[in-house]
């Protein structure tokens, strides 16, 4: 370990897991979520009347199923769990003696306070990723009351 | 000409582009129906009366005469709306009395050229741009600097295994490759709709040039009828113009890949990517004959272009396989990031020094 940490690379570091990784993985649920759209229109695209869907849908939604499910998931599942190890690292030195009193103090105070500053606060909510398996709720809009 | 009404395309984000779509598509549908109205029409005019052969003895009615230029068959009236088949006898109904339900199987062939929507993989396309936008903007450009962080003073094996085996690969390599992919699978869909959209065009003029071989049989100087098949000339075009912009990949694949090194790929096996065709006979058989195999040609093309889209597309997938089963991390890693271990060690122990595991490259 460097002997130059400072309290400035402790909160970038926590803001890297607990801000900028889970937001990035909020794009991947939405990279996932827009691949499951596609679902919705694979059929009609490709049906015929005659002779059924065609292989070019066989190929094209294994492709899609691999980005959905082993790619935008898996990925939006790692951005997560890497961003909550890089937060407990960070948090984690913050409890050690380290550094200077003040500093921690000054850690705390900043990642306590992050629902006051744009750049320290976490994302409210991360949707999950969908999964192929997954249910397509356009298929069932809402009714007139919104239920 | 029933048949695309059964198509739903109730659903789906490309409603309006679905609406837009819908003067072409039934545009086929009934110039395949006039197809039909123009065949009943020209085979009318192929039954020329004769010369009256006398009087019925029974009713006293005429007895009336035709021949059938195209068969060679005679037929003659023999009174109550009845008529004789001269060569075989048989009595039979009016033989200029076309029934078009013999020529069902124009609409029906046609129904292949304008069965499939070419909105439905526009908006699948439109979701995969929009899958790798997501990808592209917001926080990940601040995730790609994110190496430059002014964090120098973590350090130890977890920083390192961090930064060598999760950050870097993946905001290098891995964040690249699966725009690749998702370019990859839009272009699929661009090509398919370019495919789906051409073979309205060509089929819609096809049955035109039909119709007017049909109506201009048995006249004085007919107009010449010739047709143009470019269904995998367009798709060809399409992909060229899409991948000529793909050029700083990191990775090529498929359909991007081939694409760059000339978008061709996409018409293999088509000796004649585009091609002009007459429609010409002497007798309506032999102009619907010609029709026949030209909608068969039209087929041809149309199956082996959406074939060669589906062989880019599995080369792409094999790709993608290859790398996630790869037994060596590394590779995993050109599209994947690398899972982080899941026990992160208490970083407070002895020495505030992060255990080595973590961020290792899962095996």
């Amino acid at each position: 370990m460097s002997h130059d940490l400072h309290v400035d690379d402790l909160t970038d570091l926590w803001r890297l897991g607990a801000v900028l990784l889970p937001t990035v993985a909020i794009q991947y649920a939405t990279m996932a979520s827009e691949l499951h759209k596609t679902a919705l229109n694979e059929g009609p695209a490709f049906e015929r009347s005659k002779s059924g869907p065609t292989k070019l849908l066989t190929a094209w939604t294994e492709l899609r199923d691999t980005m959905q499910d082993q790619i935008a998931v898996k990925t939006h599942q790692r951005l997560l769990t890497a961003g909550e190890a890089l937060k407990q690292i960070a948090e984690g030195y913050a409890t050690t003696d380290y550094l200077s009193a003040e500093d921690i103090a000054r850690f705390n105070e900043e990642i306590e306070n992050a629902n006051n500053d744009p750049v320290f606060e976490p994302p409210p909510y991360v949707p999950d990723a969908p999964s192929t398996d997954d249910p397509h709720p356009e298929e069932n809009p809402p009714d007139e009351r919104g239920r | 000409m029933g048949g695309i009404t059964d198509t739903d395309y109730s659903a789906g984000p490309a409603d309006r582009v679905r609406a837009m779509e819908a003067p072409s598509v039934w545009d086929v549908a009934e110039r395949a129906a006039e197809v039909v109205n123009a065949a009943v029409r020209a085979r009318q005019k192929e039954i020329m009366p004769g010369p009256s052969v006398g009087y019925n003895e029974d009713t006293g009615e005429q007895m009336m005469h035709y021949d059938d230029l195209a068969t060679g068959t005679s037929y003659t009236y023999m009174g109550n709306n009845r008529w004789v088949n001269n060569n075989t006898g048989e009595d039979v109904d009016d033989p200029r009395n076309i029934d078009p339900a013999q020529y069902q199987w124009i609409i029906d062939d046609f129904k292949y050229f304008h069965e499939r929507w070419d909105s439905y993989p526009m908006a699948m396309a439109m979701e995969c741009e929009a899958a790798k936008a997501a990808i592209q903007e917001g926080e990940m450009s601040a995730l790609l600097t994110a190496d430059q962080i002014a964090w120098n003073g973590w350090g130890g094996d977890a920083q390192r295994h961090f930064t060598q085996f999760f950050l870097d690969p993946f905001v290098q390599t891995a964040v690249t490759t699966q725009q690749t992919v998702l370019d990859e699978l839009a272009v699929a869909m661009y090509a398919y709709a370019a495919l789906l959209k051409q073979a309205r065009i060509d089929a819609k003029l096809l049955a035109d040039k039909a119709i007017q071989a049909l109506d201009g049989l048995h006249e004085s100087n007919p107009p010449e009828a010739t047709t143009v098949i470019k269904i995998a000339a367009a798709v060809v075009g399409v992909v060229g113009a899409i991948a000529s912009g793909g050029g700083t990949l990191v990775v090529t694949l498929g359909i991007i890949g081939a694409g760059l090194g000339g978008a061709e790929v996409i018409a293999e096996g088509i000796t004649e990517p585009e091609k002009s065709r007459p429609i010409e006979g002497s007798f309506v058989h032999e102009v619907l004959d010609k029709l026949r195999e030209l909608l068969q040609e039209m087929k041809s093309d149309m199956d082996k272009v959406e074939e060669n889209i589906g062989k880019q597309i599995e080369e792409a997938a094999g790709q993608v396989n290859g790398w996630l089963t790869s037994s060596d991390p590394e590779e995993v890693s050109t599209i994947l990031p690398t899972e982080p271990d899941d026990d992160i060690p208490n970083v407070t122990d002895g020495e505030v020094q992060p255990g080595s595991d973590d961020f290792r490259p899962r095996t």
